[in-house]
Parts: structure tokens; C-alpha cells; sequence
């Protein structure tokens, strides 16, 4: 009978925990006990005849009492501590988890109440800001039926669409818009009503209207512009040129700048930042708007007059002869501002028939077109269609070549000049260069007046933008420039 | 044949006493204390085992083994902290068998004899 051997099958499953020699040290020691219990027994039992090991084993166990029972006894006893201490830690973390677990489902349902609660505050906000919203649309109704469309129609004068720009400005309300009025003439504001002031530009001139934007009406003004093809009319200068001899033939050239223009009932006037000085016109000895001048650079001058500080001046830059005419020989109606002065070209070049040869009428003359040396006028083709140019209001300029004619003979340099005798505007010291050598220009045809003699060439021509006008020397060949040298002036050729 | 439930609280008191003498094993145990007590403390010798272990994990006991008759055997022993106690569980003893036995006017009974 192997005793150990049985006890271990009748000891609890094995631990990991378990010391490895445990279940052999219990079985060894309830072994051994039970041989010597046994051993025991044969000796008391030896008189009456030998026990066999069965019996003497099962006598043993008799007093020794179930060697099983005694063994898991034993091994629950070593094993106890680890066993409840294990149970404790699985408790324990049985009870973790599960707080865990309870901490999670408190959690999700705190997420879930809150959530909830969200769901709830967002449904309340979503209500309120729906309500708002209702109330913002029905008051936006109520404005929509208030606000209304202006339109402001741009045509000619032929009632054609006309491009343009279109502001509104409201007086009162701060409402302002602008807007583009394309090829079908029309540009469309959405508005409070109230009074606004409209502002149509075309081209470069513009005017302003007052509108009227009733409420609960759409709106619709029609406004009548200059148009974009231009619309001239022939225009003639009266000349008055009593105070100059009959037979000075000169072209002129009148700088026109528009002042106002009316077309129906609306005055247009040049408008800010698009508006030029003026357009040249070349105006004939008779007063014949003939044609424009191309533009020409402007040239920076330097004045250098005795008992004057330097300044700068601008000019424009002579013409040179041969320049074609640009534009057609008429201007559109309108006001405008002018200044006139007689026109001197450059030599012109050999061949060159572009400009009228009378130009060349005052070849001697070579500075005189500036601002300071014109009249100013107002021409006004809304009234009348030519305008009033009195040689005798042209100013100290035309003072001094009359005089220089009437004298017959060319005035020295001029050592200082009179104010303006009607504009009463300041004058700046113009250099006079008169009696140019003739190899430098043309010799004047036979049919010349014989009041009037070729120059003599003693002074050669200098420009006028020169930055230091310098004053002819005095002739140091007094047959080349003879102090009585007069001036010489071409006839206008008959066309 | 005597109440066992007198015993109680004494068993490990009489075998810290057999193991005050030397080394013992189990079986040895219960022969000792059947044969120093006249025969009359017949224990149930299964019982003595637990005894033993919970003895030792209290640190009171000492183990080892030996190779005896090819078989293996646990010998226990006592250690200071045992013999302390076995000193104190003799003190205790006889102030209460003194107290009973004056009680019950066995000042020299038969358990002293």
C-alpha cells in the first residue's frame, strides 16, 4: 500500500503558488507516521497470532483517523494564507473592477444626463434663436416692403443707352451705393426710401440730380447724357482785330477747356480727377475753328528775369509745323474755358503742308505762345455759336508786337513789362527774339507785302526752354541787324 | 476514561513539553505524551499533525528531516521563542491547577502524584 501516493491524489488541485515540495512533505509525514502506527500494531498484536500489513494499516488508521481528511487538512493550513490573501487581491480587484465599472456607468450616465441636458439647452437655444430668426425675417419683411429699386436709366440725346457710373447718395439715412450702368444704360439700386442725390458720371464729365425714392415703389429716372459720340458743332471766332494791322494774317491757337455743358435739363460739368486743361484748337485768320492740335509735351522753363527770383514755369512745347490736325473742325455744345494765342509754329520742315504756311506768318515771333501772352474768353456754344476774341484784350504781348509794328521797327529786349492791362493777371518776362538770321527760315514769297522787309539775321533763334532766357547780345554787325529791322509777315495763302 | 474537552488549550502545552527534551517526530509525540500521562491522554493521533504546523508557522517549532528505514521523517524542535512559551504555559499551569486543586481541596492531587 503506498500511502503518499494516494494522499496526493486526494490533495486539492495544484497551485502555481504552491511550494513544490508541500504535497510530498505531507504524504512523507502522515507515511511515516502511519508504518510506525503499523509497526505498532503487529507488536501489540504479536501474541495473538501476526496481523497481515492490511489489517495492521487499517488499525493504524483507525487511531490515526482519515489520513486523507489529515492531509488536505494540513495542506489547506500551509496554503491558507496564500489562498485567502490571493481571494482578498482577486476581491479586491474584483471590487475595483467593479467600482470601476460602476464608475464607468456612473460616468456614461453623467455623460449621458449631460448629454441630455445639452441636448436640452441647445434644443432651448436652437428654439430661442429660431424665434429670433422668425422675428429678424418677419422685420426684414416688413423692411423688404420698405426698401425699393432705383433705377437710373443713362441715354443720349437720341435716346440711346449710354455708359456710365451712377452713386446714391441718401440725405438723412447714411444709405450710399455706386454702381456701373453697362451697355443696356441702366444701373439698379435697392434702397430705403428717402431723397437721394445721383451722381452720374460719362466720359469725363458728370452731373448731379436729386431723386426721390418713395416707399413701397419701385423708381425709375431717366437722365440725358452728353453721349459718347461727340456732337459738334462748327464754331467761328469773331476777331477783332482793329488795334492790329488789316493785313496780320495769323492763325491763333485757342486752348478750350469745358466748363459746363447742358444737355436737356441737367448741367454736366468736367468731373474730378478725369477732366483735362483743354484741347488746342487751331483757329484761322478769319476765325475758323479749323481743327485740334495734337497734344505736345510740356517743357519744364526757368525764369531768370531781371529783379524777379528764379522760378519754374511750364510751356507747352511749340507745334512743329507739319503736325496734322486730329480732330474734326467743331466742338461739342458747352461752355468753355479759352485761351487764345496767336499760333507760331517751328520752321516747317521742307515739303510739310500740313499746317496752313500763313502759320509761318510770324516766323520772327517765335515765343509768343504761352498763357501769359493769350486772352481768355469764355465761349459759350450752348448761346451762340462762334466766339468773341478781341485782339485788343490779348495783353502786353500783342501790346508790344503792335507797338513794334507801328513803330516799324523791332523793339530792343524787353527790360521789363507792364501788368496785363485788362486781366490783371502777373505776367512772367517772355523772351521776344525778333529778327531770326533767314538762312534759318524760308525767304518770303514775291507776293510778300512791301510794307514789310525780310529780317535780317543777326540773332539766332534759341528755344524758348532754354532754363536761362538769355537776352540777345547787342549786334556787333550792325549791317545783319539793323536797328530798324522790321518784322516780317506772310500773307495768308488763299486757299 | 477522561473529558478531552479538559484538554483542550493544553495539547500544544504538552507537546512543546515533549519537545523540550529533544528533537521528536509525530508518531513519537503521541507514544511520549500517551505514556507519560499513564495512558490516559489517548489522542486522536491525526489531530497532533495540525497542532505541529500551526506551532512551526508561529515560528515556536523548528522542522527537519532524515532519511529513516528509506523513508523520509520530520523531526520538530523547539525554538527560544517555544521554549519561552513552554516556560510561561508551566507558570500559568500550575497557578491554575493550584487554583482549582485549592478549590476542590486537591492541593496534592493525582495529576502531581
Amino acid at each position: 500500500m503506498s500511502i503518499p501516493e494516494d494522499l496526493s491524489a486526494q490533495l486539492p488541485t495544484p497551485r502555481a503558488d504552491e511550494p513544490a515540495t508541500l504535497r510530498q512533505n505531507i504524504a512523507d509525514e502522515i507515511a511515516d507516521h502511519l508504518h510506525c502506527a503499523a509497526r505498532r500494531e503487529h507488536l501489540q498484536n504479536s501474541g495473538s497470532g501476526p496481523l497481515t500489513d492490511q489489517a495492521a494499516l487499517a488499525a493504524a488508521i483507525e487511531r490515526f483517523g482519515e489520513p486523507a481528511a489529515i492531509a488536505r487538512r494540513l495542506w489547506w493550513d500551509a496554503m491558507k494564507e496564500r489562498i485567502m490573501a490571493q481571494r482578498i487581491l482577486t476581491i479586491m480587484a474584483t471590487t475595483a473592477a467593479a467600482a470601476a465599472v460602476f464608475a464607468c456607468f456612473v460616468l456614461w450616465q453623467a455623460t449621458q444626463t449631460s448629454r441630455a441636458e445639452q441636448t436640452a439647452l441647445l434644443q432651448s437655444q436652437q428654439s430661442v434663436m429660431t424665434a429670433m430668426l422668425a422675428e429678424l425675417k418677419s422685420t426684414q419683411k416688413a423692411d423688404d416692403k420698405q426698401w425699393q429699386t432705383l433705377k437710373v436709366r443713362l441715354v443720349d440725346e437720341q435716346g440711346r443707352p449710354v455708359i456710365g457710373k451712377v452713386s446714391c447718395t441718401g440725405q438723412g439715412n447714411q444709405t450710399s451705393d455706386s454702381t456701373e450702368a453697362k451697355s443696356d444704360g441702366v444701373a439698379e439700386f435697392y434702397l430705403p426710401p428717402g431723397q437721394y442725390i445721383v451722381g452720374v458720371t460719362v466720359g469725363s464729365t458728370m452731373t448731379t440730380l436729386t431723386q426721390l425714392l418713395p416707399p413701397g415703389r419701385p423708381t425709375t429716372r431717366t437722365v440725358v447724357c452728353p453721349g459718347q459720340v461727340a456732337n459738334t458743332i462748327p464754331l467761328r471766332f469773331a476777331l477783332d482785330k482793329s488795334n492790329v494791322p488789316a493785313d496780320l494774317n495769323i492763325y491763333y491757337v485757342a486752348q478750350l477747356q469745358l466748363m459746363s455743358r447742358q444737355v436737356a435739363d441737367q448741367q454736366w460739368i468736367p468731373a474730378p480727377f478725369l477732366s483735362t486743361s483743354g484741347e488746342r484748337y487751331l483757329i484761322s485768320p478769319q476765325g475758323e475753328l479749323i481743327g485740334q492740335l495734337p497734344d505736345v509735351p510740356e517743357r519744364a522753363v526757368t525764369s531768370n528775369s531781371p529783379g524777379m527770383n528764379p522760378k519754374a514755369m511750364v510751356f507747352p512745347k511749340r507745334i512743329p509745323a507739319g503736325t496734322k490736325l486730329r480732330a474734326p473742325a467743331g466742338l461739342q455744345r458747352g461752355t468753355y474755358y479759352t485761351n487764345v494765342a496767336p499760333y507760331v509754329p517751328d520752321p516747317p520742315p521742307a515739303g510739310s503742308a500740313e499746317l496752313p504756311e500763313a502759320a509761318d506768318a510770324m516766323p520772327a515771333l517765335r515765343s509768343v505762345w504761352y498763357p501769359g501772352g493769350s486772352t481768355q474768353v469764355i465761349v459759350d456754344t450752348q448761346v451762340k455759336d462762334f466766339g468773341a476774341i478781341s485782339l485788343d484784350e490779348i495783353g502786353f504781348h500783342w501790346t508790344n508786337l503792335r507797338s513794334q509794328i507801328a513803330a516799324g521797327t523791332p523793339e530792343a529786349p524787353y527790360e521789363g513789362y507792364p501788368s496785363a492791362p485788362s486781366t490783371g493777371a502777373t505776367y512772367v518776362q517772355p523772351p521776344v527774339y525778333l529778327a531770326p538770321p533767314a538762312s534759318a527760315y524760308p525767304q518770303p514769297p514775291s507776293a510778300a507785302p512791301p510794307s514789310y522787309q525780310p529780317p535780317a539775321a543777326s540773332v539766332p533763334p534759341q528755344d524758348h526752354d532754354n532754363t536761362a532766357p538769355q537776352v540777345p547780345p547787342p549786334s556787333e554787325e550792325p549791317d545783319k541787324n539793323p536797328p530798324n529791322a522790321r518784322i516780317y509777315l506772310l500773307p495768308q495763302k488763299p486757299d | 476514561m477522561i473529558d478531552y474537552k479538559l484538554l483542550n488549550g493544553t495539547l500544544e502545552t504538552l507537546m512543546l513539553e515533549v519537545m523540550s527534551h529533544g528533537p521528536s517526530y509525530g508518531y513519537e509525540i503521541v507514544q511520549t505524551v500517551l505514556s507519560r500521562s499513564g495512558g490516559r491522554f489517548e489522542l486522536k493521533e491525526g489531530s497532533l499533525y495540525p497542532a505541529l504546523h500551526r506551532l512551526e508557522r508561529q515560528q515556536l517549532l523548528e522542522s527537519y528531516w532524515c532519511e529513516v528505514d528509506s523513508r523520509r521523517r520530520k523531526y520538530y524542535r523547539l525554538t527560544p521563542a517555544g521554549r519561552d512559551l513552554l516556560a510561561a504555559r508551566r507558570s500559568d499551569w500550575q497557578a491554575f491547577a493550584a487554583g482549582v486543586n485549592g478549590v476542590l481541596g486537591l492541593e496534592r492531587g493525582p495529576a502531581f502524584d
